[in-house]
């Protein structure tokens, strides 16, 4: 066989495996990350400096914050990013009025702030620190993973309240009709597709929480998002991985789907 | 030689893959960028020429100049530099060179080390004679990458200016209004004495998604620390009001609003910033 | 007085050897030689002339912006032999005006047509 022949032969082999590492469905394989009890899905230890100073890791629960506030307060207005130990939080800047300790948060006033004897209610290390509050939540609507509590329909309900906002005001709702809901493709042969309301989204959320960087506004220039961008926290992932609730409930989103498809 | 040509052509294949599998990976962002900080916002990095030009003494080429936009902007409208002095809108994009510093021009125009502010010497930027000890003055703005103390710290500079959302954190526009600050407008011998400019009407600018309210766009605002050359039309290039239109896609790429409105002026954060009239 | 004459011309010699070569050099003026030549300074006057009128544009009318539009093409060849870096800037500035004014025009074209 000549060269020529050969090489040809090589470069078309090759192409075909490239083109079926790309193409193949993972989707039978995913691992979905362990969900922890339901106590304790969404809590956060914040170490960025803290052990490094000698002090414990700040302890954060995502499911005592979220009765009183929206995700909108902390994360947009505060501006906490979405990943664990990369806001720039210092005691000096939470006493100064930022981040933990803005005006209406804990400030001292409304609730405990950033002096002694008060460091060790989040400087603890302990992530299920208040679990004992949990149980406080039982009457609020189920859900069949994460913290096991429709947080959309308790608001819904009126049986949380939380505030949307402290100083910013998000967009006048009388002028503000928006609810695109949008039908989501998958990428893989033989799965439904995914329904994405707006909706619950902007009762939580500020558009720029979402816009433009986890999901560019850019017409179908987010449909090369996959389950398996997903599950490395990016696109939906961000929130519906460790806070929102989580990808095992297939058919939130994937209605046409029944639960725990991916695992086994 | 066939089959050496041969294997060339394999190998340039198979690094031809590597990189296609590399642009695959890299489809989409996903992630939420970090929001910058306050004493961050504006900050520009200017590095042109660097392999070109460098002072002899410094033995390595001088680092990017990091100018940062809050400090000069508490003292001098947008319009003194970006007309007057001809600065680009686009970071690098104006090209300047330690020799048009030093005849006069750019940053040069103040920084001649003879310009007085405040009663005091504006430094010379890039000098001409250059002495060891002046290595001193060229990082105060050659300074990326070094640890450089900065004359004024954003902390203690703002301190008493009005807060504001996001970005600087710093309302200027109120802060020009309480006169707290008072950007100077004009330079002897660079600007132009001319009339007091009349802003034009504030107008609408729909909002191109349904359910979005629209956008009201003061002029007024705008021209307080800018001239029409500024925007007119090199920014809202071919822009005729009703024709073209752009959206929050264009801004956030950097164009039209988001020419001014996505580093410096405050950030499309907020949307009800200018999003603020009810649809009818 | 044929001295006095002599001493003169030494001490203009002298002057320009030592002020005149590195005015030359470095495009810097001082006492005697004010900053550049008349000639320079005319462009000077006729920029700042046209560029004022910026701010007013949209009050002028189509004569005058045209008008002004050629005062700028006349106003970039003598800028154009400039040194570099006043070239550079002015040229920039000039462009600048020019646009605006050749934006007002087609605004005001443009209002013509929606009005036949």
């Amino acid at each position: 066989m000549s060269y020529k022949s050969r090489s040809i032969k090589i470069v078309t082999i090759s192409t075909l495996l490239l083109l079926i590492f790309t193409l193949e469905p993972k989707g039978q394989f995913f691992t979905l990350p362990p969900l922890p009890p339901d106590y304790k899905f969404g809590n956060i230890l914040i170490n960025r400096t803290s052990e490094k100073n000698n002090v414990k890791p700040a302890t954060f629960s995502h499911w005592i914050h979220r009765q009183k506030h929206t995700c909108r307060v902390c994360h947009f207005e505060l501006e906490f990013n979405f990943q664990v130990n990369t806001t720039e939080i210092t005691e000096a800047a939470n006493k100064a009025g930022m981040y933990c300790g803005a005006s209406g948060c804990h400030d001292g006033k409304t609730v405990f702030g950033h002096d002694r004897p008060h460091c060790e209610k989040c400087h603890n290390g302990n992530i299920t620190y208040g679990k004992e509050k949990f149980s406080e939540l039982s009457g609020l609507p189920k859900a069949k993973f994460g913290n096991g509590i429709d947080w959309v329909k308790a608001m819904d309900k009126d049986m949380i309240k939380p505030a949307h906002y402290l100083m910013i005001m998000p967009l006048p709702l009388e002028g503000f009709t928006f609810n695109k809901i949008l039908l989501l493709e998958a990428e893989m042969f033989g799965i439904p597709p995914a329904i994405f309301p707006h909706n619950p989204h902007i009762q939580w959320l500020d558009c720029n929480n979402c816009h433009p960087d986890v999901f560019t506004v850019k017409k179908k220039e987010t449909q090369h998002f996959s389950m398996e961008k997903i599950l490395q926290k990016k696109f939906c992932g961000v929130c519906h991985l460790n806070v929102a609730f989580p990808m095992d409930h297939c058919n939130r989103c994937h209605p046409l789907m029944s639960d725990y498809w991916g695992k086994y | 030689m066939k089959r050496l040509l041969h294997i060339m052509f394999l190998i340039l294949f198979f690094i031809g893959l590597t990189f296609t599998g590399l642009t695959l990976a890299q489809i989409g962002g996903g992630v939420k960028k970090k929001r910058p900080l306050p004493h961050e916002y504006g900050r520009v990095i200017i590095d042109n020429y660097k392999e070109l030009w460098y002072p002899v003494h410094l033995k390595e080429p001088s680092a990017p100049v990091v100018f940062d936009h809050w400090l000069h902007r508490a003292r001098f409208t947008c319009r003194l530099c970006h007309i007057d002095i001809a600065f680009a809108m686009e970071a690098s994009a104006t090209g300047i060179r330690a020799s048009d510093n030093k005849k006069g021009y750019y940053c040069g125009t103040c920084h001649n080390g003879k310009m007085v502010y405040n009663d005091r010497e504006v430094f010379a930027s890039c000098s001409k004679n250059f002495q060891e000890e002046d290595v001193k003055r060229c990082v105060r703005c050659h300074s990326l990458g070094k640890n450089v103390k900065r004359e004024y710290d954003f902390y203690t500079f703002t301190e008493k200016l009005p807060r504001g959302r996001f970005g600087n954190g710093i309302d200027w526009e109120k802060a020009e209004a309480e006169g707290l600050i008072k950007p100077i407008d004009f330079l002897e011998g660079v600007s132009i004495r001319s009339f007091q400019l009349e802003a034009p009407k504030d107008f609408d600018l729909e909002a191109k998604v349904e359910g979005i309210p629209n956008i009201i766009f003061s002029h007024k605002k705008h021209t307080v620390w800018n001239g029409c050359e500024v925007c007119h039309p090199e920014i809202f290039i071919g822009v005729k009001k009703g024709i073209t239109k752009f959206t929050c896609v264009n801004n956030f790429e950097g164009k039209y609003c988001g020419a001014c409105h996505r580093t410096v002026a405050f950030p499309m954060l907020d949307c009800q910033r200018c999003h603020i009239k009810a649809v009818q | 007085m044929k001295w006095f004459k002599a001493l003169l011309i030494a001490l203009i010699t002298m002057y320009i050897s030592l002020w005149g070569v590195p005015y030359f050099l470095e495009e810097k003026g001082n006492l005697f030689f004010p900053l550049r030549s008349y000639a320079e300074n005319d462009w000077r006057v006729e920029f700042n002339d046209i560029c004022s009128k910026t701010n007013t544009a949209m009050s002028l009318t189509k004569e005058e912006l045209t008008s002004l539009i050629e005062r700028c093409d006349k106003l970039k060849a003598t800028i154009e032999t400039l040194d570099e870096t006043p070239k550079k800037v002015y040229l920039k500035r000039l462009q600048m005006c020019r646009d605006m004014f050749v934006f007002v025009i087609e605004n005001i074209e443009k209002k013509e047509e929606n009005k036949p």
